[in-house]
């Protein structure tokens, strides 16, 4: 699951007669993929603060896990399969610490922590592409990517794939949150229980399938209202991504000169990093402000 | 009346070049001020859809001011909503004001312009050859009017009939008259505005009213013909998105927070999403792109579109004529070299007769050379008749009344002249080719008949400091293409000393376009200068073509800038303001959405303080209100701190793309982040103190 992704960002990487790019964006990805697997293994490793309290010892947070995977095992599969698409559990993501809550729906919102197989590629494009157009200015050109001009139609279809994700999570979060009683179905009221209404419409949106779990939602409103983020969530960025590469294919190459912005550099890659948690994760902070981090700041 | 032989020749050196002319700008705050507040009519500010929506919170606030609990739930005093409704106007107002100067400044200058226009009677002449006075604002495409001494010339026109001496002052700024006489590629065409110091012309109005060069400069400046360049409509087309994510973020928080019984005021959602929105790019974005032009306009070029400007930046060959752009426009006879046995009077004498009606500086320079040689001319020149240059023949000279014919010209055109004649060119001839081409001159072979007599030097000084500006191009990734009539040798050698990247010697103005075309059909953008109406198709076939204002008016009409001073160097500098516009747009844009950070830190812990996260508060920012309050006026404030550097331009330096990135990064990407963290805390404790 993780294999294709992977190997699909080094294939473009080869494809644009480019590996360092490939290798350079395989990197930050892989920093990404580390750094969240830290978060939900610290949160995991370190327990239930209120259960420790009770049993006098510091133990991880061994709920809702198969004991064989522990909880380093079952953090790191949580981590890679909200991250692919793949959606498989180990272990119940609603008996995550917040900590892992945290880090499984920042994947689902980002959707590039690899990816799915092909679609994680395309939205890493739609991030460089970005990244392209903001810092690209900086040097005084009209930015280019792959040597194409990025002009409007390529900021409008690959800033739709941005408006995407709030429309499929936060608006039908919103409505079923308006109804808790009668909608939402929810296991656990306050923040938890708030977290547990993004995530399942964050997995359907991110088209991962596995659940958060602890909703009571095999219902009516549940299925209609995830198939809707399911459907858009899936073709709408794909329909702009097919769009925007037919565009950039029928333009023209631009030559490359030494004032053309590079994109296999080092710095490029933070500066695409830093877009990446602006573009893409700023846009849920409220929620996860809301949901894991005032749960965790709440337990202890 | 200025003795002819003293006037400038238009395409010269400039000595004392100032911008004119002078923007009255002491009124200009007062007027943008008033602006400001006028701008706030909504069919204005829905043209910029970030401060509409800004426009609209604020108005939301102040009814809510009145009543705190007009929109249901509020947890926000009517005195606070106050405050954030205030804050809000200033942050609309702000913005409005930024662009309120930008076309101020344009205006002031448009102003001064047309002060110099002004109404004028222009002497029409009908059909019957009768002459009427009309108002020049009735002027039609093909009129044909009387200018004598003193009169302002009301459009612009190509001479038709007269020579005279015109200050063009108003315009170029340059003092010295400048010589008009119809038939000539540089000296024929006039600009409205422009006055008459001797002499009279018949001149033919080649303008519609309203379209004539100053009124197009105007109109430009004025920002009335302003429309957004492509990368404007694309950063807008972000900046909305962008903004609807943010609309969408804050108008789903409502149920979120009153299911986590933690309900929000509507004042507070729109704290929040003004905070978040990129206010500060959008308020400044127009006010950049006014800016870009007025430098252009103040470089005293005239751009047909912000398009045009916009692609300087984009330029990747630069191919410019060697004459006039990297050499001192006049090349000076410097030595006669007698080929054949002939002795080096022998050749002044020739050189002398060929050169009697060259009334070009080159021309002179021969006949003032042939002079110290004490050489006279051997003919009446009276009875005698000039034979001009052509581009076709690359020679003139003279044929006397007992049909001698006597030439100077390219080495190559005169051993062709000799040899249709029926004579030999000699062996020495090559010697002496090959020695002044070597030396970076040009060679003139002079023949009588069909026996060449010697090689006339010619010297090209290079321009002092262009070898410093092909360097900084070359930095920038520009290639530098040099056009000359030269051979090869004498072309590679200038070459080389000036240090262009590649050159094309024994250029036609075919090979210009054909330069072009090749250049883009690699898929590079091309800008090139010129002058006469040979050059019209190149120019309108670059991406960027700067024509002169002295070259003629199918030249101008091709190009799409003009350059008022004539003066081709300034390509170059076009291609930094070109570069500057898009940095400044960029920096800005990076700045704004990177301040997005330090405002989620101040304002989300301040809105769910009811929810634990006091943690996130990592500015330890007072209060809850004054926190919001702190990113408000933090919000408000940064766009009149950045108005001078939208104004001004993000300073260029001509360093490699990578570089250029490291640098405006570290500035404005990093200074974002970390700039609203202090900012915001800094204000937190004014607000404290004070105690609001």
């Amino acid at each position: 699951m993780m294999a294709i992704p992977a190997g699909l960002i080094l294939t473009y990487g080869y494809m644009a007669g480019n590996p360092k790019q490939g290798w350079l964006v395989f990197g930050m990805v892989l920093g990404f993929y580390v750094l969240l697997t830290a978060i939900a293994a610290g949160g995991e490793f370190q327990g239930n603060p209120l259960v420790n309290q009770i049993l006098g010892e510091a133990q991880p947070n061994l709920e809702g896990k198969e004991v064989r995977f522990g909880w380093a095992m079952t953090a790191l599969w949580a981590v890679s399969t909200t991250g692919t698409m793949c959606g498989a559990v180990n272990g119940m993501h609603d008996s995550l610490m917040p900590a892992g809550g945290f880090a499984t729906l920042s994947n689902l919102f980002l959707q590039v922590v690899w990816g799915g197989q092909g679609t994680g590629t395309a939205y890493l494009f739609v991030f460089l592409i970005l990244t392209v157009f903001l810092t690209g200015l900086m040097v005084g050109r009209t930015p280019e990517f792959l040597g194409r001009k990025i002009e409007k139609q390529e900021i409008v279809l690959s800033s739709i794939v941005l408006l995407v994700h709030p429309i499929a999570i936060l608006v039908p979060s919103a409505i079923t949150l308006a109804f808790p009683e009668s909608l939402a179905g929810i296991s656990n009221p306050g923040f938890h229980g708030l977290s547990q209404v993004v995530y399942e419409y964050a997995s359907a949106a991110a088209n991962n399938g596995s659940g958060f779990e602890g909703l009571a939602d095999n219902t009516l409103w549940w299925n209609l209202s995830t198939s809707f983020s399911l459907l858009l969530g899936r073709y709408g960025p794909i329909i702009a991504l097919v769009l925007l590469s037919d565009g950039m294919a029928k333009k023209q190459p631009v030559p490359e000169t030494i004032g053309t912005l590079r994109t296999d550099s080092l710095l490029f890659t933070g500066v695409t990093a830093g877009t990446i948690i602006i573009l893409g994760a700023l846009t849920f902070l409220p929620v996860l402000v809301l949901g894991p981090v005032a749960e965790a700041f709440n337990l202890g | 009346m200025t003795p002819i032989s003293t006037l400038r020749q238009p395409g010269g050196p400039r000595q004392q070049r100032r911008h004119t002319p002078k923007a009255d700008l002491s009124s200009l705050y007062q007027r943008a001020l008033k602006d400001a507040f006028g701008k706030l009519k909504p069919q204005v500010m829905v043209k910029n859809p970030v401060m509409f929506l800004v426009w609209m919170g604020t108005l939301i606030t102040a009814l809510l001011t009145l009543n705190p609990h007009m929109f249901g739930f509020s947890e926000t005093s009517a005195m606070f909503n106050g405050w954030v409704t205030v804050i809000l106007a200033f942050t609309v107002l702000f913005a409005n004001f930024a662009e309120a100067v930008a076309e101020g400044r344009g205006k002031a200058q448009a102003d001064a312009l047309r002060s110099t226009k002004g109404e004028t009677y222009a002497r029409r002449l009908l059909a019957d050859g009768l002459i009427e006075e009309v108002p020049s604002t009735r002027l039609q495409r093909g009129d044909r009017l009387r200018v004598v001494a003193g009169d302002l010339i009301p459009a612009d026109g190509e001479v038709l009939e007269g020579v005279a001496s015109v200050d063009e002052s108003a315009i170029t700024g340059e003092s010295a008259p400048v010589l008009k006489e119809p038939g000539s590629d540089v000296a024929s065409s006039v600009t409205g505005g422009t006055r008459v110091v001797s002499d009279e012309l018949l001149i033919r109005v080649t303008a519609d009213p309203g379209k004539g060069f100053i009124d197009r400069m105007i109109a430009l400046v004025e920002g009335a013909e302003r429309t957004k360049t492509p990368n404007e409509i694309a950063l807008t087309v972000l900046l909305a998105v962008l903004t609807l994510v943010f609309l969408l973020v804050v108008s789903t928080l409502p149920p979120i927070a009153h299911y986590l019984k933690n309900p929000v005021g509507i004042t507070l959602l729109i704290a929040l999403l003004v905070a978040l929105i990129p206010t500060t790019i959008g308020g400044l974005l127009s006010a950049i792109g006014i800016a870009g032009m007025d430098r252009v306009a103040q470089f005293n070029v005239v751009a047909t579109s912000g398009r045009a400007v916009e692609a300087c930046g984009d330029i990747n060959t630069l191919v410019l004529d060697k004459t006039g752009t990297i050499t001192l426009g006049n090349r000076l006879a410097e030595e006669f070299i007698p080929v054949n046995g002939h002795s080096v009077e022998e050749v002044a004498v020739v050189a002398l007769g060929a050169s009697v009606f060259d009334a070009t500086p080159e021309g002179k320079s021969i006949v003032r050379l042939a002079e110290k040689f004490g050489a006279t001319p051997a003919f009446d020149p009276q009875q005698s008749e000039g034979v001009e240059f052509s581009a076709r023949t690359r020679m003139s000279g003279t044929n006397l009344p007992d049909g001698t014919e006597i030439r100077k010209g390219a080495v190559e055109a005169i051993r062709g002249f000799v040899r249709s004649r029926g004579g030999q060119a000699p062996e020495s001839l090559n010697g002496a080719f090959e020695r002044v081409s070597k030396l970076g001159g040009t060679p003139l072979a002079v023949c009588q008949n069909q026996e060449i007599y010697g090689v006339i030097y010619l010297k090209d000084m290079i321009k002092p400091g262009i070898q410093e500006r092909f360097d900084q191009l070359r930095r920038m990734g520009v290639r530098t293409i040099m056009l000359t009539g030269d051979n090869r040798i004498t072309a590679s050698v200038i070459a080389r000393e000036a240090g262009v990247d590649d050159f094309i010697a024994e250029a036609t103005p075919e090979d210009k376009i054909q330069v072009i075309q090749q250049e883009q059909a690699a898929g590079k953008l091309v800008a090139m200068t010129g002058d006469g109406t040979n050059d019209a198709p190149a120019l309108a076939q670059a991406n960027v073509g700067l024509a002169m204002n002295s070259g003629t008016q199918a030249a101008k009409e091709a190009a799409n800038m003009v350059d008022l001073d004539s003066d081709p160097t300034k390509l170059i500098d076009l291609v930094t303001i070109g570069k500057q516009l898009l940095i400044t747009r960029g920096a800005l844009t990076t700045f704004s959405l990177a301040n997005d950070i330090a405002k989620y830190f101040a304002i989300i812990p301040a809105m769910f303080a009811g929810a634990g996260i006091s943690t996130l508060n990592v500015m330890g920012l007072s209060s809850p209100r004054s926190a919001v309050l702190s990113a408000l006026i933090y919000n408000a404030l940064i766009i009149p701190a950045l108005i001078p550097l939208a104004l001004r331009g993000v300073e260029f330096r001509p360093l490699s793309a990578n570089q250029l990135l490291q640098r405006n990064i570290l500035i404005y990407g990093l200074g974002g982040i970390a700039a609203p963290f202090v900012a915001i805390k800094v204000i937190d404790l004014g607000i404290a103190v004070l105690n609001v």
